[in-house]
């Protein structure tokens, strides 16, 4: 039995250790004592050595890789809700800022309006006081004087009286607004700003000049205090120059709040741009990112180093293994030699070199039990494995070698006749060392031929298959083009349309499948069905898979195995009572109307417990600290089910979409009994009961127009949504 | 908090118990309720009493009636619809599982064209059983591509006029294998794709022949799945209609004859058309239940030594 070095899988470590059991049994039983057995224990002792690093190395290599893919997907998953997170954050502040600004606002045009009754109130006083003072001529020190009880109204007569300030003012303000009206920094909606707030100031100052103007004229007039007309007018006139400041103040501050929504919009834009930016960075440096790229490649980089470990250590070790064969087998053809010498009595020659197994083996009763073994040892190792295949030609020289040598030093040519396996053993020492001068090479390239035989093998396999699996479809299609005529009357197909003379491609197949088959009606139906019991099965589908995956109750785990056993009983148990239970509801009999229809159609499969299964495995890989973070945040669970366990797992729902869409695109035997009027029916109904002409001989032609037309939306569907069908269909046959 | 949850989580359930309830455990209990009553008659909601009859009857053990002391009794289930059924399984079923091991074996080992080799073994799958059914039917016609290809252009009948029992089944399971390949292909793929590397690896530093990988390595690592496959084709097979009806079109071959396409599915639809046959349906499908139950426990039984998880 050849020595077998496998790598570290178990499986392989187990047969290596089975064998080397068998080995070592072997190896006590016959050669425990002689000098051959501990050799072969240093042997395989120093072959342990070199198999552990090498083993233990790859392995844990290859854990740590997965481990670290593993590690890097669920971090990207909690980068993503942490930038999601961050951002609604983010928008909260910038409102709450928004609304400050706003607050701010409001609170100054309530003082604006409490100011201005005040100063109602008081020029009210000021006009009766003004008024009793008598016909005094007016000066504006004296009026100053008169109205110090009054100090808004006498803040309006120095605001008013301010002319020398304020040719200066003027100047300074609109130096400013037209410096930054100059600024080519500015945004268009800044530009705007500034020219709004121009005109605010121009009006303030042409406001201040009217009534400057006002009052000088009355001031020069030299009115008495007596006449209460030209005392309200003066008083008014201070008034609204009292009044004058606040109120271009808030105008500012209004222009202020759109400029400061304005920015913060912006603002936020910019920021969002930021976090964009960011969040891509992140996801680059998750995705195919520096970081866990760089530690991907230095696993395989250690993999890598590993196995050319692994490989140089196992040259080495099948070096070891061969001379350690080489050992055994010299010490078998000791043991063949002497055990044919003791069974046929004679004297062993080389009883020096080979006393100890000799002595092992004892008389010749003994003998012929161990020739036996080792005869059958020898076959095995000859004839096992692909190496020696590869090499019969090596094998073979060396055999007739063997045999030559045979008949010349050990066995009587009769012997050899009579028993062939007594070369063997001999034969198979040349073997190994023809092996050695240069059968690896040729091995090895023979290897390579053999491999690139099998996969010639593989594809031409797979090819043929490939037809089979086609040809129904390209049949169908190539017959929709056939006229009835031709498929009824030809005795041989034509393979491809228009191929057999006198029958022209039939496009007209088509135009007859659209007159005569009610196309849009079956499709219509079809579709309503498909879309309402596919919206129907993906609700109950996220309600009652949230619940067994989320939330704890009594019973939970006992209710969802009831629900799974369903499974395993056949849907005819149940089609009966329902066509009893649908009937009694009145949705089926005569005078079925077209919701009555739907209903009986959607209803009896609105839940579905293996698509509920799908999505609760799917719920449940979806880490227990999001929920708890949730929770924190006060979100409820029904928030919670639909803000993040619906968005996570929406591969899963549209599978489950799309598998639904495609059972009511197939849906035959229900439909069929429930629907008393054919206008109700779905395509596969309609497509079996179509074209068949009087006597009941189908119209091929035109069958199969309508076959493709049934089959061409699901084949398109399927090419659209591959990975997500292959995968729903595919996730039922993983365990777990 | 366990209780507080407990109305919650009902109420997210609400829904699918009352579908549950009403569509599924009323009418299993009902079914089998039914199956017991003598002359149950749904549209007058009538019956005369408990009676083992029904079983009878689809069994063909007792008459369906007496007429003028001559009995008639339904052959059809005995005859056609269980010996069908059994045909369809055990030679479907075999055939295509190993098949499809086989393309799934070889998908496994090819590098380029993969993806396009799984999308056409993947196609049969997401077809309409009745169009393809039709397919087949021009397929297997008279004068159709079949008899060209394999049987040099004779005249033969496998779905109608004169074709007999053998050949229609001969062209179904032909059908239903084709349909049924690129499951098990898909299930397989994907479970060849959970096999460690390597195992594969150290087959490869042996240099074990490939036949030794695929029956040492691929099949015992395997043996979930193949078990999976086994029950669910095994009783996807028990269940077979739209196939006949896609194919046929109608239970039997020739008009004559007596029901030789029958499933038992198929005897189960057709009894439902008659009200006062409802009460056979209803035996006939508990029947069905039991075979695919014993049939199930009996795969698992088996499976404990043979399955490595």
């Amino acid at each position: 039995m050849p020595l077998r070095v496998k790598s570290g899988s178990r499986r392989g470590e187990k047969t290596y250790l089975q064998r080397r059991e068998d080995l070592e049994k072997r190896l006590a039983e016959d050669f425990e004592e002689s000098p051959a057995g501990g050799q072969y224990r240093t042997l395989l002792e120093r072959i342990d050595a070199l198999r552990k690093p090498g083993v233990s190395s790859v392995e844990e290599c290859r854990r740590r890789i997965a481990q670290e893919k593993q590690d890097h997907e669920l971090q990207r998953r909690f980068s993503s809700i942490d930038a999601k997170r961050k951002k609604a954050a983010d928008k909260r502040e910038y409102l709450r800022g928004g609304a400050a600004a706003q607050a701010e606002l409001k609170e100054r045009k309530t003082a604006l309006k409490k100011l201005t009754k005040e100063v109602e109130k008081e020029g009210e006083t000021a006009i009766s006081h003004l008024v009793s003072k008598g016909a005094d001529p007016i000066d504006i020190s004296s009026l100053e004087r008169e109205l110090e009880d009054f100090p808004k109204i006498r803040k309006g007569l120095r605001e008013a009286l301010s002319w020398s300030r304020l040719e200066e003012e003027k100047k300074a303000v609109f130096a400013d607004v037209s410096f930054r009206r100059e600024d080519p920094s500015l945004e268009p909606f800044e530009r705007r700003i500034v020219a709004r707030e121009e005109t605010i100031v121009t009006e303030a100052f042409s406001s201040k000049e009217r009534i400057r103007q006002s009052l000088e004229e009355i001031l020069r007039r030299n009115v008495a205090h007596s006449d209460r007309t030209e005392v309200e007018a003066l008083v008014s006139l201070l008034e609204e120059a009292s009044l004058l400041a606040p109120r271009t103040k808030l105008s500012l501050a209004r222009k202020d709040f759109p400029l400061e929504r304005r920015k913060r919009r912006e603002d936020f834009r910019i920021l969002r741009r930021q976090r964009k930016e960011e969040r891509r960075e992140k996801l680059a440096w998750h995705n195919n990112d520096a970081g866990h790229k760089i530690a991907l490649e230095q696993l395989h980089k250690k993999l890598g180093e590993a196995l050319a470990i692994q490989r140089a250590n196992r040259e080495e070790i099948a070096s070891l293994v061969r001379s350690g064969e080489a050992v055994l087998s010299s010490y078998f053809e000791g043991a063949i030699r002497t055990a044919t010498l003791s069974s046929q009595g004679g004297k062993p020659n080389e009883a020096e070199g080979v006393s100890d197994v000799t002595g092992a083996i004892g008389g010749g009763c003994l003998a012929e039990e161990t020739l036996s073994r080792v005869r059958v040892a020898a076959l095995k190792r000859l004839w096992e494995g692909k190496r020696e295949r590869l090499i019969s030609p090596a094998v073979r020289a060396s055999k007739k070698n063997a045999y030559r040598e045979a008949e010349r030093d050990y066995f009587a040519p009769e012997e050899v006749a009579e028993d062939p396996s007594l070369v063997d053993a001999h034969a198979m020492r040349l073997v190994i060392d023809a092996k050695k001068a240069g059968g690896v090479k040729e091995a090895e390239r023979r290897d390579f031929l053999l491999h690139v035989a099998g996969q010639v093998f593989v594809y031409l396999f797979l090819i043929a298959f490939g037809i089979v699996v086609l040809f129904p479809f390209y049949w169908m299609l190539i017959t929709s083009l056939k006229s009835n005529m031709e498929i009824r009357n030809s005795s041989s197909p034509a393979f491809y349309p228009g191929a057999s003379e006198g029958y022209p491609v039939a496009w007209s197949n088509y135009a007859e499948v659209f007159q005569n088959f009610d196309f849009g009606t079956y499709l219509g139906n079809t579709l309503a069905i498909g879309f309402g019991s596919t919206a129907l099965v993906l609700l109950t589908c996220i309600l009652s898979a949230f619940a067994f995956a989320r939330l704890r109750f009594k019973g939970r785990d006992a209710l969802f195995t009831l629900f799974l056993a369903t499974m395993m009983i056949p849907g005819e148990m149940m089609v009966i009572t329902n066509y009893i239970t649908v009937s009694t509801f009145g949705w089926v009999g005569t005078g079925q109307t077209r919701l009555q229809a739907y209903l009986a159609m959607i209803v009896p499969f609105s839940v579905s417990v293996f698509y509920m299964y799908l999505l609760r495995q799917n719920f449940k890989q979806i880490p227990e600290e999001l929920y708890l973070a949730a929770k924190v945040d006060g979100k409820s669970d029904w928030r919670f089910l639909w803000d993040v366990m619906v968005p996570l797992c929406r591969p899963t729902l549209i599978t489950i979409g799309i598998l639904q869409l495609m059972g009511a695109w197939n849906a035959y035997v229900w439909p069929n009994l429930i629907t008393s009027d054919d206008s109700f029916r779905l395509i596969s109904n309609g497509l079996r009961n179509s074209f068949q002409t009087t006597t009941g001989e189908p119209e091929y032609g035109y069958q199969m127009a309508a076959t493709v037309l049934v089959t061409v939306p699901l084949l398109a569907m399927f090419l659209g949504f591959r990975k997500y069908i292959m995968k729903g269909v595919g996730r039922a046959g993983i365990k777990g | 908090m366990r209780a507080r949850n407990d109305w919650k989580a009902w109420l997210y359930l609400a829904p699918v118990f009352v579908v549950m309830a009403v569509f599924t455990f009323y009418p299993l209990v009902n079914t089998i309720g039914t199956s017991f009553l003598k002359n149950y008659n749904y549209t007058t909601q009538t019956n005369q009493g408990f009676t083992f009859d029904n079983y009878g009857i689809v069994l063909g053990l007792v008459p369906t009636r007496v007429r003028d002391g001559i009995a008639s009794y339904e052959t059809n289930v005995v005859n056609y619809a269980i010996p069908n059924t059994l045909i369809i399984t055990f030679a479907t079923v075999p055939i295509s599982i190993l098949l499809s091991l086989a393309i799934a074996i070889g998908l496994n080992q090819i590098k380029a064209l993969k993806k396009v080799f799984q999308t056409i073994f993947f196609l049969p799958y997401v077809t309409n059983a009745i169009a393809i059914g039709m397919v087949f039917n021009v397929i297997f016609s008279h004068n159709g591509v079949f008899n060209a290809l394999f049987l040099g252009g004779a005249d033969k009948y496998w779905i109608d006029s004169t074709a007999d029992r053998w050949s229609g089944m001969f062209a179904l399971c032909t059908y239903i294998i084709w349909q049924s390949l690129p499951y098990k292909i898909l299930i397989f793929c994907s479970g060849l794709q959970g096999i460690d590397e390597q195992y594969y690896d150290a087959a490869r530093m042996d240099s074990t022949p490939r036949l030794k990988v695929a029956t040492r390595i691929t099949v015992p690592l395997l043996s979930p799945q193949i078990l999976y496959i086994a029950i669910t084709s095994f009783i996807g097979a028990f269940k077979e209609y739209d196939s006949i009806v896609g194919l046929f079109g109608r239970p039997e071959t020739t008009l004559s004859e007596q029901k030789n396409m029958y499933t038992m599915v198929y005897y189960i639809y057709d009894s439902l058309a008659q009200p006062q046959n409802v009460a056979w349906a209803c035996a006939a499908a508990v029947l069905l239940f039991l075979f695919i139950l014993a049939f199930t426990v009996l795969s698992l039984q088996v499976s404990k030594r043979r399955v490595h998880y």
